[in-house]
């Protein structure tokens, strides 16, 4: 670990550096803070004016060594964000998990928390090396965009670089401090440094996002792109939030799949049962945090597009009814995959318990529904076809699939998706115990028909409002239909809880006892994420289409162009194989630690 | 139990589940929030 320690460190001089560079005088080439004349008393403070943007050429892009600078930094900063969504995930957790076993007492959880957070360190290096590669990257390829960001950005770039230092701290101190803060207060002080890294890392995050979602939603600038000198005005732009919200439930489901494929990674070359036992366990939990962020994730995905809209309906219809609109029906393959791969991985480890036959009848009926819902989410809205396809069918919409190519069919399939997903979750749960309370069947009863009206309601939703109203009302309703999800889960959870109280275990849970398929449902539920991270990041990035900062400062390198899907596919698939390769580093690293040669000889006795 | 009982049970749950539902669309499609939202 000290060597990885040691990169962590490389990385993090590397950013100090580049971060004081930025805030010594005289780097900015716009004259930001360009001191006025003095007032003839001598006393009057110097006033500070800032520049417009830039209006660039193509000369004022920097060509390196033939090297393609927007796919430099394109990979670059999909990398860095990856494990870095990696990373701010895993501690809060990891935290959770923490705190659950200081709730219960159980060492399960303490050793499963440790086991999470030593993935985390590696990779906690590799997002500090690749963070300086998008510094270094920005800086070579687009030195105007940059020193105009940083320019409008000084301050929080400063604090930026600070709190990456204190979570560097609080990381060291959380991960090499497990063992010696053990017990008693320590356990509580120890708790209290993971609350601090995830604050930390929680800033962190924000601080970046205001610098991403100022390039489309500029703010605190004036339509010349003239800094107004308040740098508040600029982090708290239109999108700021949307996206924080987006970014903060997506980096837990992410990291939960990526220590899934972790502990599946371990199940598969565990060598005894118990090994695989606690690996299974591991990977039962990693799924269940995926699962639970995943539920909201599309929610806060269609708020995330909604404000897009609101900001600017160009900038919308460019999203999912222009160019992108066919990354999206791609985004619904991936998320259904991601759905059908999660409810898998249930189903299989259902088999842990003896008593979950009662309920494996259902389970092919809850597969149609997802694979119906599935299909109607991918359902693409205009076909592409050639001359004689569109000659035949009379237009580019298919007359009885068409009508399911647009949102309130997909806002409909979504949400029984999500309803079904968590009915396999509440089998799951249910699979072991056997209910005493004598009003058993009444709430069963309940519970039916607690579902059934939701289900009828969303579908009611999106087909009256979604096909005989107008657009408002098309849109709108949608939050009734989540609303209706969010309820049926809370709802069914807490009339769940009163059925099995007091309720008899089947008989202990026989973790390991589970398919060896199942884990390859895990690795597949972390290659969905982050590929779909990678294709959607680009579509976010993407509707800026010829701008650096929207309406304000315009790309004038001969990079401005929107590159062709299948080129864009092709790049963020590369950028996926080279994630995982590191990923595999990252789980191989964290094994060898675990490892020990004795070499026989070799030491005088 | 008996099978009108459940049917009668399942009936009167899906009605005040129905009515739930239908009172939380007509306040969502109706409030003036909405129009925060989707009218910027």
């Amino acid at each position: 670990m000290k060597s990885v320690s040691k990169f962590g460190l490389c990385g993090l001089f590397a950013i100090l550096f580049l971060a004081m560079m930025l805030v010594l005088p005289g780097t900015d080439q716009f004259g930001s803070q360009v001191a006025a004349q003095e007032a003839a008393s001598g006393d009057v403070a110097p006033a500070v004016t800032y520049e417009p943007a830039p209006k660039l050429t193509a000369d004022d892009y920097p060509k390196v060594a033939g090297v393609n600078g927007r796919l430099a930094v394109w990979v670059c900063a999909q990398l860095h964000l990856w494990f870095a969504a990696f990373v701010l995930a895993v501690p809060i957790f990891v935290f959770i998990i923490e705190a659950i076993g200081i709730r219960t007492r159980d060492k399960r959880y303490d050793d499963m928390a440790y086991e999470f957070i030593k993935v985390s360190i590696t990779a906690y290096s590799l997002t500090a090396i690749l963070g300086g590669l998008l510094l270094f990257s920005l800086i070579l390829f687009y030195p105007h965009v940059f020193t105009y960001l940083s320019t409008i950005f000084s301050g929080s770039m400063l604090y930026y670089a600070l709190l990456f230092f204190a979570e560097s701290a609080a990381l060291y101190l959380y991960y090499y401090g497990w063992h010696w803060l053990q017990g008693g207060l320590r356990k509580w002080v120890h708790l209290t440094i993971g609350l601090m890294l995830n604050a930390i890392g929680t800033g962190l995050m924000l601080l970046a996002n205001a610098w991403l979602t100022f390039m489309m939603s500029p703010a605190g600038v004036d339509p010349a792109g003239v800094f107004s000198g308040d740098e508040w005005a600029a982090i708290h732009n239109f999108l700021w939030n949307p996206i924080n919200i987006h970014r903060f439930v997506a980096n837990i489901a992410y990291g939960g799949s990526i220590v899934g494929a972790y502990a599946a990674f371990k199940f598969l070359t565990a060598t005894s049962h118990q090994e695989k036992a606690h690996y299974d366990w591991m990977g039962y939990n990693a799924n269940f945090i995926a699962i639970c962020a995943l539920l909201p994730l599309p929610f806060a995905g269609y708020y995330l597009a909604a404000e897009i809209y609101a900001y600017s309906q160009q900038m919308g219809i460019t999203l999912m009814g222009g160019i992108f609109a066919w990354l999206f029906i791609i985004q619904a393959v991936l998320i259904g995959t991601l759905f059908l791969s999660a409810n898998y991985y249930l189903w299989c480890g259902m088999g842990r318990s003896t008593g979950a036959k009662r309920y494996t009848g259902y389970m092919k009926y809850i597969a149609i529904v997802l694979v119906g819902a599935f299909l109607v989410w991918f359902t693409p809205h205009t076909l592409v076809l050639t001359n004689a396809e569109l000659k035949a069918l009379g237009g580019p919409h298919h007359s009885i699939l068409g009508p399911l190519g647009i949102m309130p069919a997909k806002n409909t399939a979504v949400n029984v998706m999500i309803i079904f997903t968590f009915l396999s979750f509440l089998f799951y749960r249910r699979a072991n115990k056997v209910a005493t309370v004598s009003w058993e069947k009444t709430g069963n009863i309940i519970q039916v028909a607690l579902f059934s009206a939701a289900i009828v309601n969303i579908l009611f939703l999106g087909i009256y409002h979604g096909y005989y109203t107008n657009t408002v009302y098309k849109v709108a309703a949608s939050i009734p239909q989540v609303l209706t999800t969010f309820f049926v889960i809370i709802i069914s959870l807490i009339l769940d809880s009163f059925i099995y109280r007091g309720s008899r275990e089947i008989g202990p849970l026989r973790w390991g006892k589970i398919p060896e398929r199942a884990q390859y449902a895990l690795f597949l539920l972390a290659v969905s994420f982050t590929w779909l991270m990678g294709l959607m990041g680009y579509i976010r990035s993407g509707i800026r289409q010829h701008w650096h900062v929207v309406d304000i400062m315009r790309d004038a390198s001969p990079d401005a162009f929107t590159p062709t899907l299948g080129y864009a596919a092709n790049v963020v698939s590369v950028a996926t194989i080279i994630f995982f390769v590191l990923v595999i580093f990252v789980f191989w690293i964290a094994q060898v630690s675990s490892s020990k040669t004795l070499p026989a000889g070799y030491w005088k006795e | 139990m008996r099978l009108h009982i459940k049917l009668l049970t399942f009936a009167m749950a899906l009605a005040v589940c129905g009515i739930g539902f239908l009172l939380l669309d007509v306040a969502l499609m109706n409030m003036q929030g909405l129009s925060l939202i989707f009218h910027k």
